[in-house]
């Protein structure tokens, strides 16, 4: 009954504007026929070439150029109930963690638009903005587990709470889109496991 | 402010879920009462000795997931039960939802679990000692007055009526219930088989068995309580167990009202009726004085079976000078049973004309024809047969016919020589001669059999087995055949076949 396993995860979180996808690695354990426990690392996962990417916006009269790069790493722990009695099909259950958040805005170019003033010196604003953010996520999961000779797949989708620091997220004031990281936050995912006895 | 009322939300959940502890808790019971039909008998929990019935048990996750229960009691079976607690799945959702914190502390605490019961009765049964011979009681209908009858009792304080969807609904189908009187009556005296009267089999088990039993079901009540697939409480069954004489049709030997109480311990509601009746059948076969009465009619039976006694006069022995000349000698009294449905074999047992055959090779004929060595024919008349032995007595109208010598089966040793005379397959190979030894003595279905393997086929049947001495010993009856099987033949003893066919040897 009491079963271990291992889990790989593609898991969306929203916790920023843009970005949404994590990785999360982790273990997990049955601990009566109804109930399972597990802690994960969870951590960003980009497409990209590289973690930053370029974005202009106008400003103030100025054409900005930026690049923005994030990072997050972060443990979940999950606590499952689940609705029939051999640790699979629909479950629910708490989870809660903690997320450290780090966000650099680089300031790669400012250009004035105003006619015959072109200025070579750059505003007081066109600086690096460097914050971290440390989150506690705590929400309610609901999944569906599937057994299989030993593996096993999770479907769930989360809801619930950020909390923590966020103030200084936001400081860059030519971003054109805010990060949120405060407040009601969701996430869904697809575990693969193996687990055994 | 979404985040502000978002969180008591959540831990308001939680101190709720927490605060449910204290009622989730008073789910079932952690105590149940152990008793016994009959009281009094000793309690065994895993392997030790615990007290007597009724006996007060409490759980302790210590005990095991399962535990194992004996009662034990002087002149019964011991009878074991697994009781199984069941998780408190109130709890353990509480503790997932306080994030497994309480559960280390609820992982072996009693209030994790509960048992299905607050009382479980466990029926013991008397010992039935050896059982020295088992009587053929062929299960022949099953009838029931309870059709349509709604009053049936309750299941999970449901009450139950006979229609499509109820768990008792095998009681409206009464002829399917045999198999649980033949499961009840398993390892007695009672030998009970399920068989169909109107087939040529079930016709042919009645008659051999000479009784047959119809039992019927007159009332049925239940008082089940429980969860899910599993039910504990009592049923009140009233059975009447008619034994009726397959002699004279219909005619009841012996009626046995019953009223019994089964009780449930943690079955499927659905199985309760069978559980119920093979309950009663056990205890049937317990019933004070049945076996006597029943063995009386047996008897009974057994006498008309063998018909009005017939005096032989015993012939002259055949005379032979040496072994070797012995079997030539013989085979003169050997004959070929010829009737319209095949051939058998046959021995003369006197000089006068009678003659030893098997049943099943006269059949229902009265006139068969029978050939001798000697290459003349007979015509002979089917003096008497006795179906349960299978064994027939021919007469033919003549005189100064060689006839063999009754020897005794009871001086046989095993491995001793024995030598089948016989017509097997074909009539033009009358009088074959095969050899074997005597290679053990059977009793299959109540009657007693010489084991051989002298080779025997098709057409030996009705023939002798012959001693070392020239002297008959035995009936060759039946072969035992199939794929890699070889050198099981069964004869009946001469011994039983003068009994059965009530034959007074005379000098």
């Amino acid at each position: 009954m009491a079963q271990w396993g291992i889990q790989a995860a593609i898991h969306h979180e929203r916790m920023t504007g843009r970005h949404g996808l994590h990785w999360m690695a982790g273990f997990g354990f049955d601990a009566s026929d109804r109930t399972s426990i597990g802690l994960d690392l969870v951590g960003h996962l980009s497409f990209e070439p590289s973690e930053s990417y370029v974005e202009d916006v106008i400003y103030n009269g100025y054409n900005v150029s930026y690049s923005l790069s994030r990072n997050v790493i972060g443990l979940q722990y999950r606590s499952t109930y689940f609705l029939r009695n051999d640790n699979s099909g629909a479950y629910l259950g708490p989870y809660l963690g903690f997320r450290r958040f780090d966000r650099e805005v680089l300031v790669l170019n400012t250009y004035s638009n105003s006619v015959g003033l072109g200025s070579s010196v750059d505003p007081s604003w066109a600086r690096t903005y460097r914050t971290t953010a440390m989150l506690f996520p705590v929400g309610m999961r609901f999944g569906i587990r599937s057994e299989m000779d030993g593996w096993y797949g999770d479907l769930y989708v989360g809801l619930g709470l950020q909390l923590g620091s966020v103030k200084e997220t936001n400081a860059a004031p030519f971003l054109d889109e805010k990060d949120e990281l405060k407040g009601f936050s969701f996430q869904v995912g697809y575990a693969i496991g193996m687990g055994w006895y | 402010m979404r985040s502000f009322l978002a969180l008591p939300a959540l831990m308001l959940t939680a101190a709720t879920l927490s605060g449910c502890a204290s009622i989730i808790n008073a789910k079932g019971t952690q105590s149940l009462t152990i008793n016994s039909a009959p009281s009094a008998a000793v309690v065994y929990m895993n392997g030790n000795e615990k007290g007597t019935t009724p006996y007060v048990y409490t759980y302790a996750p210590d005990d095991g997931e399962e535990v194992l229960f004996e009662l034990r009691l002087p002149g019964h079976q011991s009878a074991t039960m697994n009781l199984r607690p069941e998780r408190n799945n109130a709890v353990l959702f509480a503790d997932a939802m306080l994030l497994h914190i309480p559960y280390l502390a609820d992982k072996n605490a009693p209030r994790l679990y509960y048992l299905p019961a607050n009382e479980i009765t466990v029926d013991l049964y008397k010992e039935q000692g050896e059982v020295a011979m088992r009587h053929m009681l062929p299960i022949v209908g099953f009838t029931s007055e309870l059709v349509n009858r709604s009053d049936l009792g309750k299941v999970y304080n449901k009450a139950v009526k006979l229609d499509k969807e109820s768990p008792f609904r095998d009681l409206s189908q009464p002829e399917l219930l045999g198999s649980s009187v033949a499961n009840g009556l398993r390892n007695s005296w009672l030998d009970a088989r399920v068989v169909r009267q109107g087939t040529t089999k079930g016709d042919e088990a009645v008659q051999k068995a000479k009784m047959y039993l119809r039992p019927a079901i007159r009332s049925f009540k239940a008082e089940l309580q429980g969860e899910r697939n599993k039910c504990y409480g009592p049923v009140v069954l009233e059975m009447d167990w008619n034994i009726l004489s397959a002699l004279a049709i219909d005619s009841t030997l012996v009626s046995v009202p019953q009223r019994t109480t089964y009780h449930a311990k943690g079955e499927r509601p659905i199985d309760v009726v069978n559980l119920a009746i093979t309950h009663a059948a056990r205890l049937f076969v317990e019933e004070e004085g049945l076996q006597e009465r029943l063995m009386g009619h047996y008897g009974s039976s057994i006498a008309l079976s063998k018909g009005g006694e017939v005096s032989i006069a015993v012939p002259d022995p055949i005379l032979f000078n040496s072994r070797r000349e012995m079997i030539p000698a013989l085979v003169k009294a050997v004959v070929t049973i010829q009737t319209d449905g095949g051939h058998g074999s046959g021995f003369m047992v006197s000089s006068d004309g009678y003659l030893i055959t098997n049943e099943h090779v006269v059949g229902n004929e009265s006139m068969v024809r029978v050939r001798f060595e000697q290459g003349f024919n007979l015509d002979a008349q089917v003096v008497k047969v006795n179906k349960d032995f299978d064994l027939a007595l021919l007469k033919v109208q003549a005189n100064e016919l060689p006839a063999l010598t009754i020897g005794d089966d009871s001086i046989l040793m095993l491995g001793e020589e024995l030598f089948a005379i016989g017509t097997p397959l074909d009539a033009t190979l009358g009088q074959s001669v095969s050899r074997g030894v005597l290679s053990g003595r059977r009793e299959l279905d109540g009657r007693n059999y010489l084991q051989t393997d002298v080779s025997i086929n098709p057409g030996n049947s009705g023939g002798p087995f012959i001693d070392v001495d020239g002297k008959v010993v035995g009936v060759a009856t039946m072969k035992i055949s199939g794929k890699g099987l070889e050198g099981l033949g069964f004869g009946v003893p001469i011994s039983v076949a003068l009994e059965m066919l009530n034959i007074n040897m005379t000098l």
